[in-house]
């Protein structure tokens, strides 16, 4: 396995985002469906995952709410709140946008 | 509605805090203990399953406090902080609070004594209608002035005033002079004025006893004189 990728902090909050597009998640959910879909390539520092789970939470992108988990204790799930959902599809566009660049000039020969 | 989401956020954080600050140690504890029970169902003993699980997750402190940094209030409760931690400095050495409370209080006090007495005499003590709206005509220069003073107006030239004016409700004016009262075999020195006889109806003042002077009165120049008593209550 390659070195772990460092992630630019706006692309970690559109994997967050995305992860819960698909359903509420607690964190470490998150962490491990990010490091799993990924192949293992994005090696998240798993706890940095909450500073930005709490900043999208404060701007209003996502929700929580604390409930019983799978194993029975109790955990904090995410979700996306309406405007959460619009935004995703915006940055996702973005993303695109800017890697598709990026892939074209890095693919020259 | 994103600012319903947030104007949400901003209350919790205001009312709920200690409680948010609980769950977040709840949550990151949460989070840790599953990825040891990860690490010991893939093999490890459980030291080594701490340790791994820790090592992913980075430092626990600096990630809460980076996680606390997010909510909102922070510079409240940076303040809130750091006036309990002032105020326990000054348990602390209470010599020098007592000083220190001592000097602002004198300095306060004294400041606020002496605006309060200026406040009553200058602004207040006029016991007549809209105090706050009187204005005093004064005529500055070489050629005004006469006999009875440098700063006085004649009074044609306040008639002119009076008459003309376009910016007062009401004029009068007056003049001090010492008066002899002569009360049966008593006499006595007191202050009075002339007064025009606008100054009762533009002041607001009225008579507790008789009548006051009126404008009728200044009709004919040494008509019938007429003159006011103050009656002055001593406390």
């Amino acid at each position: 396995m390659g070195k772990p990728s460092d992630l630019v902090q706006g692309t970690l909050d559109l994997l967050i985002m995305k992860t819960i597009s698909l359903g509420p998640r607690h964190g470490w959910a998150i962490a491990r469906r990010i490091q799993q879909v990924s192949a293992e390539v994005l090696q998240v520092q798993q706890g940095s995952l909450y500073p930005a789970l709490h900043r999208l939470e404060q701007q209003g992108w996502i929700k929580a709410r604390w409930a019983e988990s799978e194993t029975g204790r109790q955990a904090k799930f995410y979700s996306l709140t309406a405007a959460g959902r619009r935004q995703l599809e915006a940055e996702t566009v973005n993303w695109k946008r800017l890697s598709g660049a990026i892939n074209v000039i890095v693919s020259e020969t | 509605m994103r600012w319903l989401a947030q104007l949400r956020m901003l209350m919790e954080m205001l009312f709920r805090r200690g409680t948010a600050r609980e769950r977040l140690d709840e949550e990151l504890r949460f989070h840790i203990e599953r990825q040891i029970a990860e690490n010991v169902a893939a093999g490890m003993d459980a030291e080594e399953a701490r340790y791994a699980a820790l090592r992913a997750f980075g430092n626990p402190g600096v990630l809460r406090d980076e996680a606390r940094a997010t909510w909102s209030w922070n510079w409240l409760e940076s303040f809130w902080n750091d006036l309990r931690y002032a105020l326990r400095g000054f348990r602390r050495t209470p010599l020098f609070t007592v000083v220190a409370v001592l000097s602002l209080a004198f300095g306060i006090g004294a400041n606020a004594a002496i605006f309060s007495l200026l406040d009553q005499v200058l602004l207040k003590f006029l016991p007549v209608k809209h105090p706050e709206q009187l204005v005093l005509v004064a005529m500055r220069g070489q050629q005004y002035g006469g006999s009875w003073g440098a700063d006085h107006i004649s009074y044609p030239i306040y008639q002119a005033f009076r008459d003309h004016n376009q910016v007062f409700s009401g004029m009068f004016c007056r003049y001090p002079l010492a008066v002899t009262m002569v009360n049966g075999s008593h006499t006595e020195r007191v202050d009075a004025e002339l007064v025009s006889g606008t100054y009762f109806p533009v002041l607001g003042v009225g008579a507790a006893l008789g009548r006051t002077l009126t404008p009728d009165d200044d009709r004919v120049p040494g008509g019938h004189p007429v003159v006011m008593l103050t009656i002055r209550v001593e406390v």
